[in-house]
């Protein structure tokens, strides 16, 4: 293909864009609403996690040995839980350590003066990798033969269960909800883009047929159609993610500081290649969207 | 350069729309194909617009066999051609010169080749005066001369006319075809399908009549000068 029919093909397409402006407009419109739920799902997503990550310290399980455990009972143990897949690392406390950080926790220690180390158990402090794998990382815990029981007969194990519990069912509940509506948003947008360049098509229905007779190549006349999709699809790319960080930078981040719950991540630090997501999924969406209508209508 | 051998064409609802037609159409010949309604016409000009294939029979242009022609081949056939329709088929929003090197631009060729291109073939049909005009501003026979340079401005093979003067008068009409006498004249073949019976006789080409789809009569040109 030539320059010229290139150009030519370009010109047509953003002809094409302007002659149905309120359908190009309608479909711009909804695929950038589409592209800035999905930033700002995608956004809220990747601060959730860098909170997660931030309470790392919460992740800890505290394992308690028998009170007459041997120093080798103790070691096996360590090494047990240290084998374990998602554990990422794993420290005793002696019952001298844990009297002493008992001591510092009340603040005065004339309180425990006096009291006997051997009240507390031998203990290791486990930290994990994943917190989507807690419970199957405690059931693993719970086969070490060496970790002792509390006087209700369960399991000598601390874990803040419940917490990380609460953390990732909020994390799997908005990644959930995040993905339907941009599914919905995504499939609404490839249904309006379809009928933006159906309606080119019929519009330009008479030069199709004589292109058709000249013998004009199928890529030669469905290239305008595929250009005005991925025109519609680079237009809603850059006007989502500038309105995205216009969003994030003035209305989420300072609403997530306000929580006081953690510090929002910064958009042009840790989402750099953000802009060329956007650009990448509003062109995939346009492309998308203008394939069915120029496949079924131009065939030649 | 078009060759018919035993084509028949059964419509879906069981019409034959043409039955065992077999005829031979030289390069740089005219042809008139003619007959009343139904006679099968447009089944013949959509056979060689490679529009439809035959359910029986080979319908051969300029080495392709109509039947056999994959997706990717019908551009190339179709290049071989130049479509003149009742219709004129002019783009409306576009200017005289745009309508003809329209049909330059969507087969690729390069714009200085169009604009020298254009200008001859609008010469050709004395249009040049009227270039910048728009459709809508020329009268039904300047508009089927539009047609026609956009048919001949890719130097086809085969000119394919269907009711080229369906829709114009008698004077425009005989002026249109000794258009195509013209063109035919500089070696393009042409192919003009019409039931106008009274222009066929004034031009004493080649006449090959149609009825309920059979071939009733394929007059030479000589034999019917000398009647």
């Amino acid at each position: 293909m030539s320059l010229d029919s290139l150009f030519f093909a370009f010109k047509n397409a953003v002809k094409n864009v302007f002659r149905n402006t309120i359908l190009s407009l309608a479909s711009i419109t909804v695929l950038t609403v589409c592209l800035i739920f999905l930033g700002s799902m995608l956004l809220i997503l990747m601060n959730v996690n860098a909170f997660l990550d931030s309470v790392g310290d919460e992740n800890q399980i505290v394992v308690y040995l028998e009170e007459d455990s041997t120093p080798e009972q103790i070691e096996a143990a360590g090494q047990s839980l240290s084998d374990i897949s998602n554990v990422s690392s794993v420290k005793y406390e002696s019952p001298e350590q844990a009297l002493e950080n008992y001591s510092q926790i009340l603040g005065d220690s004339s309180l425990t003066e006096g009291l006997d180390p051997s009240v507390f158990r031998p203990s290791y402090i486990i930290e994990i990798v994943d917190l989507s794998k807690f419970d199957q990382t405690v059931y693993e815990i719970e086969k070490v033969d060496q970790i002792g029981y509390f006087a209700n007969g369960e399991r000598a194990i601390r874990s803040p269960y419940e917490f990380v519990d609460k953390l990732v069912s909020i994390r799997q509940i908005m990644s959930f909800m995040g993905i339907c509506i941009v599914a919905i948003f995504l499939v609404t947008s490839v249904f309006i883009i379809t009928n933006s360049v159906k309606l080119s098509v019929f519009s330009r229905k008479d030069e199709i047929y004589i292109m058709r007779y000249v013998g004009a190549s199928d890529f030669y006349i469905q290239l305008p159609y595929f250009i005005e999709g991925m025109l519609i699809g680079l237009v809603s790319g850059v006007l989502g993610y500038l309105i995205e960080l216009g969003l994030y930078n003035s209305i989420l981040a300072p609403l997530m500081t306000d929580l006081g719950l953690f510090d929002p991540i910064s958009i042009s630090q840790s989402f750099g290649y953000m802009p060329l997501c956007f650009i990448l999924v509003g062109l995939l969406v346009g492309i998308i969207g203008s394939v069915v209508p120029v496949k079924r209508y131009l065939s030649v | 350069m078009i060759d018919l051998n035993k084509v028949t064409k059964i419509h879906k609802n069981g019409t034959v729309a043409l039955d065992k037609v077999t005829f031979h159409i030289d390069s740089g010949e005219f042809v008139f194909i003619t007959g009343a309604s139904g006679a099968g016409k447009s089944s013949i000009i959509k056979l060689l617009l490679g529009e439809e294939a035959p359910t029986y029979g080979d319908a051969v242009l300029g080495g392709y066999n109509v039947k056999k022609l994959t997706r990717r081949q019908i551009p190339k056939y179709r290049r071989q051609l130049g479509v003149v329709f009742q219709d004129f088929r002019l783009i409306s929003s576009i200017n005289v010169y745009d309508n003809v090197a329209f049909a330059m631009r969507a087969v690729g060729r390069p714009r200085r080749e169009i604009k020298s291109r254009v200008e001859a073939v609008l010469e050709i049909v004395n249009l040049s005066s009227k270039k910048n005009s728009m459709p809508d501003q020329l009268s039904g026979g300047e508009q089927q001369r539009v047609a026609l340079a956009r048919a001949i401005v890719n130097a086809p093979k085969v000119i394919l006319a269907d009711e080229p003067t369906g829709n114009l008068d008698g004077r425009l009409s005989l002026e249109m075809m000794r258009m195509l006498d013209y063109i035919n004249k500089s070696g393009i073949t042409v192919v003009v399908v019409t039931h106008a019976d009274n222009l066929v006789n004034i031009l004493g080409k080649r006449v090959i009549t149609l009825d309920h789809g059979r071939i009733v009569s394929d007059e030479p040109e000589v034999r019917r000068s000398e009647a």
